[in-house]
């Protein structure tokens, strides 16, 4: 696989091969964040830095309030109470609209279902992302292309989400998630719906995206995924941070 | 069983919206039948039964008192093929005067004094002297308010002509008549063979020019001279006269009616079939889940078919009270109105009939697609919506793709493309709510339009009684025009018609407001321009002569058109080819059109203050008219109802299923105003493309339907009668799709841009 290159902003990126480094900028904070659904507390009071550059993995068992966690953090869901600071940004008191601009510009997501949409090809799923900010076609084609050409599908870029292996599809949703040159890139059980050899690749391919600075929030039941690309592992226990292993 | 009724039922709690639509939309549907069957019911059958009832008179007549006594009269009784008879009875021909001037009818009343409205119109009425004491073996009267008369001074009228102009109180008032006499009206009666408009008491008819005599005969269709010959009959009515005047004014409604019955159901058919399937095709994904756990593909269908039949049932059955309620509402004020015997509301087997044929509806378009739910393997169930879609459709997204158009924009019209199935049945939803729609307020328009014709309302406002007032009309302030009429009954050999013969002073070429149907105008003496209903029972057509005369009085005329007339009774022809019939005229009248910003009511106010007989035509204006005008309105609401649902569901369905592919749209940075534009723009486009294959349909049915029905009841619309859509109207109604495809989607999309991103993402 080509190493990606070239859309990591300045103030985050590390030169590659560079070690994670203590001190840098801190990208997320979250304080005391709570969120819960009627009687169940799906985060009871989490608080959790992440500093720029870093590759985090959140793991724990089903229910453990991981995936409520990246939702916080991407803006797709509300705390209960606590804050969440984005690049010293507090986006908890945001409107829809301001969350949605956050997201354009801060956040890249890849999701464990890909979430591709099936009505457009390859090309046009991975534009979409620049379109919504404004950005002009024929930039973000071409932007896209680079992006398809440096995870090796370029070939694909014409063919519909359906014609696609499941590695390729999440190869594509990276390249969503990249399109954007996000501060911060969140992956939701990225080889859960993988084969062995798919998430062999995608894994490769955070790593390397991690190598070249990019910052990531991983929540994932695959220890393997968590050993070799986090930084930082954190466990999570019935909505509670329970244990933190930095590596 | 027990498994497909818990799983229908936790289907039809989970899809409340749609459960609650289809059930809105049968009841809607089967209101809108019930009501159409009820209505036509009441229109057409009454008559019928009400004649038999109270042994109506197959033959009226009137013998000159003068020349036939009453033993001979009598005696005619029993001549063969009268099987029974009544009378005879002292007629009079009584003519009814103003207020102001009681006797003699000249310009004097009571310049200056109060202003007086009249109680019953100006003009002649027969008036018989009769007791009714219900046991009558002919014509047995009917008493609709008051009581009979029993002694001098005392007058029953007709419940058909207490229907004139500001009819509320007849009881108690007096009525002038120009030999000198004021009666007090006592009561309001009916004849259900129009034998009279007018009874007294016996003996109380002063100078009676006439005997009445009514039979009832062996073959109602035998001419009158079997039972006439060697008297001298004055005049002799059918029971098919009097039939057709008591129903004329219904049987004007009656193709309007019927054509909206059948859009109605059309319309129902085809908006219960478009939601049906609707909830039957947005459901595979659960059919996909029923298999996998193990239902038959019978069980799954009964899944689907109960589902379908829950709301169905209820919806039917409340369909059917509210149906039955509003028509027997609305039946009794149109017998009123048309002064027909009380309908005895919807039959039991209406109700039967709308019951099982909308219930049959549902079952049949909930059939073909539960059956097809059934079949369909679970893992193509399962993947439903996330099936690959090839071909031209994803080719127009990608060519919408590289337009020029803000994103959201070209991603909401590329919408429609992705699910062809989908959006079929959203473009037919609003293509036939539009089409209904169209056709609906067409029928309301020509109907309109015809009324309007009809009276004529546009040409004058006010009608004035009498003669010789022309020149100071003409005069008067606020007076644009005045034109004299003057009418005679006359009789039209080999028919037992009897015709109004009506003529206008001045040039015969003025049309006087009347729309043409077919030939031309008058153009010079010896031509008439009759009713189509004439042609049509007479089977003569434009080029023919017709005879016409009375007593003795006679006229050739050539039919050079016909014309919407008041009624189908009525002759035009020119002044002087009316001369012969001058002495018998039935009264003159001076229709006038006021100069604009003219108050009628005020014009007629001063002239009554002057002791001059005058009306306004609005308050002429029928209220029958009034009641078919807001019936069919009750209608095309009812219809646009039914059909808005129907779009409503459709949108809805489309929207939710897409409510993942909006979740990740947020996800990417996609605002709740992107997402917003996204779903209205592709609903609006389904909107508009469902108003443009609507509009020309509608306007087709209209065509095509409302003629045809038009000619069942003996009516022809002219050409501007069914043109009737102007380009503003016929571009309101293309809107009307898009907003009430966009209205559709606004709930479901205000849903998609709020609601929480990752709550979307998890939808199915």
């Amino acid at each position: 696989m080509t190493r990606p290159r070239g859309y990591i902003p300045g103030p985050t990126r590390r030169r590659p091969g560079e070690p994670y480094r203590p001190g840098m900028e801190l990208m997320v904070r979250l304080k005391d964040v709570r969120k819960e659904y009627g009687e169940t507390a799906a985060l009871a009071g989490v608080t959790l830095d992440i500093r720029a550059g870093e590759a985090v993995a959140v793991m724990g068992p089903s229910g453990s309030g991981k995936s409520t966690l990246l939702n916080m953090v991407a803006g797709l869901d509300r705390p209960t109470s606590g804050q969440v600071i984005v690049r010293g940004e507090d986006i908890t008191g945001m409107g829809e609209a301001a969350l949605a601009k956050y997201r354009r510009r801060r956040i890249g997501m890849v999701f464990q279902f890909f979430y591709l949409l099936d009505d457009l090809p390859v090309l046009e799923n991975v534009m979409l992302a620049a379109q919504l900010l404004g950005i002009g076609r024929r930039q973000a084609r071409t932007r896209a292309m680079e992006l398809l050409d440096e995870l090796g599908i370029a070939d694909r870029a014409d063919a519909y989400p359906v014609a696609l292996s499941g590695g390729e599809r999440q190869r594509v949703g990276v390249a969503r998630a990249l399109m954007n040159r996000p501060a911060l890139l969140l992956a939701d059980e990225p080889t859960g719906a993988l084969d062995s050899r798919a998430g062999e690749q995608v894994m490769d391919l955070l790593l390397d995206l991690n190598q070249i600075g990019q910052t990531l929030l991983i929540v994932t039941h695959d220890e393997r995924l968590a050993a070799r690309c986090a930084d930082r592992v954190i466990a999570f226990e019935d909505g509670r941070l329970a244990t933190e292993v930095t590596r | 069983m027990r498994a497909v009724w818990r799983a229908a039922r936790y289907a039809v709690r989970r899809r409340r919206l749609q459960t609650l639509i289809i059930g809105v939309v049968v009841l809607l549907s089967t209101a809108t039948t019930v009501l159409a069957m009820g209505l036509l019911a009441t229109v057409d059958g009454p008559y019928d039964r009400a004649f038999a009832q109270q042994r109506g008179a197959h033959l009226t007549v009137s013998y000159d008192a003068a020349r036939t006594t009453g033993a001979q009269a009598a005696a005619s009784a029993a001549r063969p093929g009268v099987t029974a008879a009544g009378g005879p009875y002292a007629s009079q021909i009584m003519t009814v005067g103003s207020p102001g001037r009681p006797a003699g009818g000249s310009s004097g009343g009571s310049p200056g004094g109060p202003s007086v409205r009249p109680a019953l119109p100006p003009g002649p009425i027969t008036v018989v002297a009769r007791a009714a004491d219900g046991g009558d073996r002919v014509d047995r009267l009917t008493l609709k308010r008051g009581r009979w008369a029993t002694g001098p001074g005392e007058i029953v009228v007709g419940s058909d002509l207490a229907r004139g102009p500001g009819q509320t109180e007849l009881i108690g008032q007096k009525v002038p008549f120009t030999d000198g006499r004021t009666l007090t009206i006592v009561g309001l009666g009916r004849s259900i063979t129009r034998s009279a408009q007018g009874w007294v008491a016996p003996g109380q008819l002063t100078r009676p020019d006439g005997r009445q005599m009514l039979y009832r005969l062996a073959d109602p269709a035998a001419p009158a001279a079997n039972v006439t010959a060697g008297l001298a009959a004055t005049s002799a009515q059918s029971y098919e006269v009097a039939r057709r005047k008591a129903t004329e004014d219904g049987k004007v409604a009656i193709p309007f009616l019927v054509a909206f019955g059948v859009a109605g159901l059309i319309v129902a058919v085809l908006i219960i079939g478009n939601v049906v399937s609707g909830a039957v095709v947005s459901g595979f994904r659960h059919i996909g889940v029923l298999k996998a756990i193990g239902f038959t593909p019978a069980q799954v269908t009964g899944v689907y078919l109960m589902m379908i039949a829950v709301p169905a049932v209820v919806g039917c059955l409340a369909g059917t009270v509210a149906g039955n309620i509003l028509a027997g509402a609305v039946s009794a004020s149109l017998s009123e109105s048309l002064d027909l015997p009380a309908a005895s509301g919807v039959s039991v087997a209406v109700d039967v009939l709308a019951v099982l044929g909308v219930l049959g509806v549902a079952a049949v378009t909930a059939l073909v697609p539960a059956v097809r739910a059934g079949l369909v393997p679970a893992a193509v169930a399962v993947s439903a919506g996330a099936a690959p879609r090839r071909g031209r459709a994803l080719r127009v997204q990608r060519l919408l793709a590289r337009t020029r158009l803000p994103r959201p924009v070209s991603l909401g019209l590329g919408v429609p493309f992705a699910r062809p199935g989908r959006t079929a049945l959203t473009v037919s939803a609003v293509a036939f709510g539009v089409a209904a729609v169209t056709l609906a307020v067409g029928l309301s328009r020509t109907l309109d339009a015809y009324f309007t014709d009809e009276t004529r309302l546009r040409t004058f406002q006010v009608e004035v009684v009498g003669q010789g007032e022309a020149p100071s009309l003409a005069g008067r302030p606020g007076t644009a025009k005045v034109a004299v009429t003057s009418s005679a009954q006359v009789h039209v050999p080999g028919s037992s018609r009897a015709v109004e013969l009506k003529a206008y002073q001045g040039a015969p070429a003025d049309r006087h407001g009347y729309r043409v149907v077919s030939g031309r105008w008058l153009d010079g003496p010896g031509q008439v321009v009759v009713g189509d209903p004439f042609l049509e029972e007479s089977g003569k057509r434009i080029g023919d002569t017709v005879t016409v005369g009375t007593d003795g009085r006679k006229a050739v005329l050539r039919i050079v058109g016909t014309a919407i007339v008041d009624g189908s009774d009525t002759f035009v022809t020119d002044w002087a080819s009316f001369a012969p019939f001058g002495d018998v005229a039935l009264g003159s009248l001076m229709e006038v059109t006021l100069t604009p910003g003219t108050s009628a009511r005020a014009y007629v106010d001063a002239l009554t203050a002057e002791g001059v007989m005058a009306h306004t035509t609005d308050e002429g204006t029928d209220v029958e008219q009034a009641i078919v005008l807001g019936l069919v309105a009750l209608l095309t609401l009812g219809i646009a109802a039914v059909a808005g649902l129907g779009v409503f569901n459709t949108v809805v369905l489309n929207t939710r299923d897409r409510v993942r592919d909006f979740g990740i749209l947020k996800s990417l940075g996609a605002t709740p105003k992107q997402v917003l534009t996204v779903v209205l723009v592709s609903m609006g486009a389904l909107g508009l493309l469902g108003g443009l294959i609507g509009l020309p349909l509608g306007m087709a049915a209209h065509q095509v339907v409302l003629p045809a029905m038009a000619r069942t009841g003996g009516i022809v619309l002219p050409y501007g009668l069914t043109e009737i859509f102007p380009w503003t109207l016929a571009a309101l109604f293309v809107l009307a799709g898009i907003a009430i495809a966009v209205l559709g989607a606004l709930v479901p999309a205000g849903w998609a841009a709020r609601i929480r991103t990752a709550t979307a993402l998890r939808s199915e």
